[in-house]
């Protein structure tokens, strides 16, 4: 027998399900009511697995909505660079064991090496590496204090914005001149022994956080990283995406045809960044209607306040909203499909702790039955 | 023949896409099968007809009363002109290869004139993000045409521009003339990171905010290119020739970090 717990207008309900449920499904009916009365509908948050993302995406076909990931840095800079210009990228685990420089670019890319310690030992595969260089660029005077590596850590352009550290990079590696630099940067030694150090490595890794950059400065990136694969071999690790972002729109790709955010209003999907952006559509008043999927966080934004919303969130989150379903976490209170960061793939995760909460695509299907004219 | 006059009957309560509106696609339609074309973006299946009040029979000169919520007007456009009194959406003038869009207010969303080729499309008021710059995963911006607005502009205008003039007569935000290929933007203020990976292309501007020192000065400048600019400027846009400087403008060389051969002129 499974439990859920339906917050309803800041009442907390414990109700049965597999019994007659009529609290359970008094909240799955008022949600679906409130999603199909909607002129447009939102979906967001979206931080769930992969069972859950489909069972989004089909509910957004029954229902016209736009659906949107919490983690628009991957979408709207990571993926559009690989759109627009191409990007070359690795995974953790060759990172670990090949790279001989690992290059910090941004404080974003210090925090997630020393938050998840995937490059905190110098992995052993391929005894034939050589020693292990850590470079930080325009990282603020942040330093790793996990990442292993043979020698010191270098550094260039802590006071510099990592466009600029990037360019100045480019400009040398290519041997261009530069224009007067200021006075409290880096000089153009500085710049050209930089250089010349990310030119000697034999495999260089450069990580980088979307969060850090736009889609400008890190088409940069990638350019700085094609430039030194002319003498050398050279790519990047992208932090991965927060709340399962990466799976998500990799679900999305293989459903809908493009990454998210994704409208379906019209019957047939619409990629754009800008028409579905989910925080877009609410705050411009577009959206009258939200379902905001938080299993795997975020929290229910503040933004979602102007619109009637369904939250679908897991235990101990705070949320406010018409209707809040607790659900529970893949991994953590059942099995799910998450993608693996380290390996870059889709990995079936067990549960850690069971406990009877409904999993986000139940919870969703059982909103898509209960829709008028749906299918229970 | 009257102008073919599209009156907004209230505020859209969803997007509406125009990019129907265009002589190329109304010519030969009957007012009853304009009135039913569908431009709704949601699962209403909004019509014209529920939108606008229509009037007029020539397809060649298209008005409409503007709105924000008003996406692709002039889409593919390839002659005649469209005007618009009021404000418009998202792709306003995208693609278009000949004729003219006006708009009496502002642009309050994306990418005003991506992919255009030919044409001119005038602004009165301001424009968002992205003006002549390039939607996700296009290889160009802006390829032709003119582009005037009368007010100020978001960030990255010209994004992967490739040819064609865009005239700012206010302020031009963060990133103008990122990862350009061609053409010019001329305006009264360049912002930061201008002209950032830019490979060809020019920027004209009384000032630069932060110039990148991935451009390299190359002292002053003063080939005829500048005076043929400012009376093409002053014929196509009256009031705009005074934005291209006068008299040794300093010009820089770059953006280095790509392929070095755009220009940034200030003065």
């Amino acid at each position: 027998m499974r439990q859920i717990r339906i917050e309803d207008r800041g009442e907390r309900l414990s109700v049965q399900t597999g019994q007659p449920e009529t609290d359970a499904d008094a909240a799955i009916g008022r949600a679906a009511a409130l999603l199909a009365k909607a002129r447009h509908p939102v979906i967001g948050g979206l931080g769930c697995d992969v069972d859950g993302v489909r069972a989004a995406l089909r509910l957004a076909n029954a229902i016209g909505a736009s659906v949107d990931h919490a983690a628009t840095a991957h979408e709207r800079v990571e993926l559009r660079v690989l759109a627009d210009s191409g990007v070359m990228t690795t995974t953790v685990s060759e990172a670990r064991h090949r790279a001989d420089l690992i290059v910090l670019a941004g404080p974003g890319a210090v925090a997630w090496a020393d938050h998840a310690r995937a490059l905190a030992d110098g992995g052993g595969l391929y005894p034939w590496r050589g020693e292990r260089g850590v470079l930080c660029l325009a990282t603020g005077g942040a330093r790793p204090a996990h990442v292993a590596a043979d020698g010191t850590v270098s550094a260039l352009g802590d006071d510099l914005p990592l466009h600029r550290v990037l360019g100045l990079l480019r400009a040398r590696l290519g041997q261009k001149p530069i224009g007067p630099l200021a006075q409290d940067g880096p000089d153009r030694t500085a710049i050209d022994a930089v250089a010349l150090q990310m030119k000697s490595a034999a495999f260089g890794v450069m990580v980088v956080d979307a969060n850090d950059v736009d889609h400008v400065t890190l088409d940069s990136l990638q350019g700085l990283v094609k430039d030194l694969n002319r003498d050398t071999r050279f790519t990047t690790l992208g932090v991965p995406a927060h709340h399962h972002g990466r799976g998500a729109n990799l679900v999305s790709a293989w459903t809908t045809g493009d990454h998210l955010p994704v409208g379906l209003g019209r019957g047939y999907p619409v990629q754009d960044d800008w028409l579905h952006d989910a925080e877009r559509l609410v705050t411009s008043g577009e959206a009258d209607a939200l379902l905001w999927v938080g299993a795997l966080g975020p929290d229910v934004p503040a933004w979602a306040s102007s619109v009637p919303t369904v939250a679908l969130v897991h235990h101990g989150a705070s949320a406010s909203a018409e209707v809040v379903i607790e659900v529970g976490v893949p991994g953590v209170t059942h099995p799910g499909v998450l993608t693996d960061a380290v390996r870059d793939a889709f990995a079936f995760v067990d549960a850690k702790a069971p406990q009877p909460l409904p999993s986000v695509a139940a919870v969703i299907t059982a909103i898509e039955a209960a829709l008028p004219g749906g299918h229970p | 023949m009257a102008a073919l006059t599209f009156t907004l009957k209230a505020t859209p309560p969803e997007r509406l896409d125009l990019s129907a509106l265009v002589p190329a696609r109304l010519t030969g339609l009957s007012a009853a099968e304009i009135a039913a074309l569908a431009i709704g973006s949601t699962r209403s299946g909004v019509t014209l007809g529920d939108m606008f009040d229509i009037a007029g029979d020539d397809p060649t000169e298209i008005r409409i009363t503007g709105h924000e919520r008003l996406d692709n007007v002039g889409r593919g456009l390839t002659g005649g002109t469209i005007a618009v009194d009021g404000d418009v959406g998202i792709y306003a003038g995208r693609a278009m290869k000949a004729g003219t869009v006006t708009v009496s207010g502002s642009v309050k969303g994306p990418y005003l004139g991506t992919a255009m080729t030919g044409g001119a499309i005038r602004v009165a008021g301001d424009a968002a993000d992205a003006v002549g710059g390039a939607v996700p995963g296009a290889m160009h911006g802006q390829a032709g045409g003119l582009i005037v607005v009368g007010g100020s502009v978001g960030d990255y205008a010209g994004d992967r521009m490739r040819r064609g003039v865009l005239v700012v007569k206010g302020y031009v935000g963060d990133a103008a003339g990122v990862r350009m290929v061609g053409g010019t933007i001329v305006a009264r203020a360049l912002g930061t990171r201008a002209g950032l990976g830019m490979k060809r292309g020019t920027l004209i501007g009384k000032t630069v905010a932060d110039l990148e020192p991935t451009f390299v000065p190359t002292g002053t400048y003063d080939f005829p290119f500048l005076a043929l600019l400012r009376r093409y400027l002053e014929t196509e846009a009256p009031g705009t020739g005074a934005l291209v400087p006068q008299k040794n403008p300093r010009r820089y060389r770059g953006d280095m970090a790509a392929l070095g051969k755009g220009e940034i002129i200030v003065d």
